[in-house]
């Protein structure tokens, strides 16, 4: 066992890391909110880098690499928000293709840069022959070339890859417009897959599990830095055991959910995990890092103080990321509630 | 990143196992509660584990080891708990006492005692809390007065493990009055049958597998050849020892926390109690991150790298383990309470937050430990 990053992943990360600091910092992230169009030449820069095709098989043009990979670099992104689509595409859509095999060609175009969204939720519906229906809350749909669309059919569960003009797309209001949401309207004929999506769903949970572990890490970083200059009552807040036991909560939640999400990860890439454990650890993740976020969202608030509700303060951008988040592909009660499923040897 | 074992784990870990197979009779798991009494058994466990390396297997044969690296050791004493190995009857003797005087002691005292306390034939407790220092362990009074060759103690240690059964303690004493509070204080290694030592047993508000002792020193006189470490460098062999204390309680945690789920899994099994589920995937949750935590934290270790996330194993584990039980009087209704084997696990789970330093100092060793924050 080895729970360290390769010399890869740690490079990756590091440039990552220089990169975003650089070309996604907060302001940018805050004018993004209002500029629809602020994310292209970033996405333009991301898809040169490959960050795009790292999971996605050689032959088809992509790194080839794992849900290691994915989360090494999903937990930078949530460092800074980055307001561009890579994890609807790269984190959403990519795995579920993979592992249904539903549209070789859509994963391809996901290494090449076509922008592309994971259609999860909703009422759509198969009939063997058109998808009719509502897919609710599709993030990055407004910017799309491609969804992925998850339905029911009459023998089971389907996967479709639809193009983006020819459903009708309505923007709906999000918590975090950096990643906007739309219910998409289909009445379109296509060929699907006939497959169970759950497996594909666990890696996309586990890499926007890491995606939130960053935004709470980055949150604790910038409270603990606020803390220890922050001067009242004649010392640095931080001194004061009220917040610093809260501070070190927030650190056990955040190593907690990094710890599941890591773990998560491995099981995930490992060919020898049974079905049962790949659900249960990708369902702990994505609890326990919901939670991380949320409780880092509230905490970096409380202990900025009223600064830290207001537009000019970095703190809502990170907020918008936790709490789209925590609710997306499943929340931490209904994650936790399927992992004791699973435990108590019931499908859930 | 790689969740598979090393062909050297896999090699380590089913030595183990069959050596563990070999030595726990057929029953073991059948009649767990009564094993878990039987002294003899749990002594006999200690003194074969210790034959055969599996004690402290990362140390070299003839110390209870067969030379393990960190990541061996680690996923033997997680095994060991996985597979509820009998439980060593003098646990603080192994896991604190005795890398505490592999770290500070003399050869001499090595030679001495570390062996008798590895085979379990000399028992230790360790003296560190006073009535008047608790979480302030810096504010000790218990006074050792050099007269010569020779030191002499008066105080009162308290809240002290098997006291009452340990030949020799670690007591921490105040050498010099002027020093500020946290140096000053020297570790003496004490013979608890010495004249002038007074042990009583303090009376638990439940039954406890572990008795809980005061100890009285009236004119005790220790040679100088008792001092462990150095004179007036007590708090650096405490913070050492306390280390040791908090990597040896998370594993202990551990084994509650899975036992405890066990026990909610089979209540749970029984009544339908869909209200408690998310609760129980929360954890599971603490489970699969304090094992996994672990094994990061060792990771980071062995490339050199810092490890702060292995601060945070014994406030997460004890206070998991708290909630686990809580979840276990839930799932078990309200007739828990008149079940006396869930009370016991219950008032033993409320000591967990409390020994080998509480939560509160927990919260404060992660704050300005891994995180940098002024101290208060």
């Amino acid at each position: 066992m080895n729970f360290g990053f390769d010399e890869d992943q740690e490079a990756l990360r590091e440039a990552a890391e220089k990169l975003l600091a650089a070309e996604s910092p907060p302001a940018f992230v805050r004018e993004a909110l209002e500029d629809p169009d602020a994310w292209r030449p970033l996405w333009s820069t991301i898809v040169d880098l490959g960050w795009t095709s790292l999971a996605v098989p050689e032959r088809l043009g992509g790194l080839g690499l794992g849900v290691v990979d994915l989360v090494a670099l999903a937990e930078v992104t949530g460092r800074w928000v980055l307001p561009a689509p890579w994890m609807s595409a790269a984190g959403l859509a990519g795995p579920v293709l993979a592992a249904t095999g539903a549209g070789e060609g859509a994963l391809a175009g996901i290494a090449e840069g076509a922008v592309s969204t994971l259609a999860a939720e909703g009422d759509v519906r198969w009939d063997g022959r058109t998808l009719r229906g509502t897919a609710r809350r599709v993030p990055d749909a407004v910017r799309a070339d491609v969804l992925v669309v998850l339905a029911a059919g009459p023998d089971g569960r389907v996967v479709g890859v639809v193009p983006a003009h020819d459903v009708r797309i309505e923007p709906t209001p999000a918590a975090d417009p950096n990643r906007p949401l739309a219910d998409v309207h289909l009445d379109v004929v296509v060929p699907v897959v006939a497959a169970d999506p759950e497996p594909g769903l666990d890696v996309a949970r586990t890499v926007l599990a890491a995606e939130l572990v960053g935004v709470a890490d980055r949150i604790l970083e910038v409270t603990v830095e606020h803390a220890r200059e922050r001067v009242q009552f004649d010392r640095p807040i931080g001194a004061f055991q009220a917040v610093k036991h809260r501070l070190a909560d927030l650190f056990v939640a955040v190593e907690r959910a990094r710890t599941l999400t890591y773990d998560a990860a491995m099981v995930l890439d490992d060919p020898a995990s049974s079905t049962g454990r790949r659900r249960e650890v990708a369902s702990l993740a994505k609890a326990a890092a919901s939670e991380a976020a949320i409780l880092a969202a509230k905490s970096g608030v409380q202990l900025h103080g009223a600064i830290a509700i207001t537009w000019e303060h970095d703190l809502h951008l990170f907020a918008r990321r936790a709490r789209q988040g925590a609710s997306a592909l499943g929340d931490h009660l209904f994650h936790y509630r399927r992992a004791a499923e699973s435990f108590l040897g019931r499908e859930g | 990143m790689d969740i598979t074992e090393t062909p050297a784990q896999r090699e380590v870990r089913e030595r183990y196992t069959a050596w563990l197979d070999d030595f726990l009779p057929d029953d073991y798991l059948a009649r767990y509660h009564e094993h878990r009494l039987d002294w003899a058994f749990r002594r006999a466990h200690q003194r074969d584990a210790f034959e055969a390396g599996w004690l402290v297997p990362q140390w070299e044969p003839g110390l209870g080891g067969q030379g393990l690296d960190h990541l061996e050791t680690l996923t033997i004493r997680l095994e060991s708990a996985r597979r509820a190995a009998p439980k060593l009857p003098n646990i603080q003797g192994v896991g604190v006492v005795a890398p505490g005087l592999r770290e500070h002691g003399t050869p001499e005292q090595i030679d001495r005692y570390l062996v008798p306390l590895l085979r379990g034939d000399e028992w230790w407790a360790l003296g560190m809390s006073e009535p008047g220092a608790g979480s302030d362990f810096g504010s000790i009074r218990t006074r050792a007065v050099r007269h010569g060759d020779t030191w002499v103690v008066n105080g009162q240690k308290i809240w002290t493990t098997q006291a009452d059964q340990s030949r020799y303690a670690t007591l921490y004493c105040r050498t010099d009055p002027a020093a500020p509070k946290h140096r000053g204080i020297t570790c003496f290694i004490a013979d608890l049958t010495a004249p002038g030592v007074t042990i009583r047993r303090i009376r638990s508000s439940e039954d406890s597998l572990e008795s809980f002792c005061e100890v009285f020193f009236d004119d005790v006189e220790l040679r100088a050849d008792a001092v462990l470490g150095a004179v007036d460098d007590g708090w650096n062999v405490a913070m050492s020892s306390l280390d040791h204390e908090r990597d040896m309680i998370w594993i202990m945690n551990w084994v509650e926390i899975e036992r405890g789920l066990a026990h909610v899994r089979s209540s749970m099994l029984e009544h339908r109690r869909d209200d408690l589920l998310v609760d129980l995937g929360r954890r599971l949750a603490d489970a699969e991150a304090i094992r996994m935590t672990g094994y990061r934290a060792v990771t980071n270790e062995l490339r050199g790298e810092r490890s702060p996330e292995f601060l945070i194993l014994k406030l997460f584990g004890s206070e998991s383990l708290q909630q686990v039980w809580e979840l276990a009087i839930q799932a078990a209704g309200p007739g828990a309470v008149t079940d006396p084997g869930l009370l016991l696990e219950d008032f033993d789970a409320l000591a967990a937050t409390l020994y080998g330093g509480t939560s509160e100092v927990q919260r404060n060793i992660i704050g300005e430990r891994a995180l940098g924050l002024p101290k208060g």
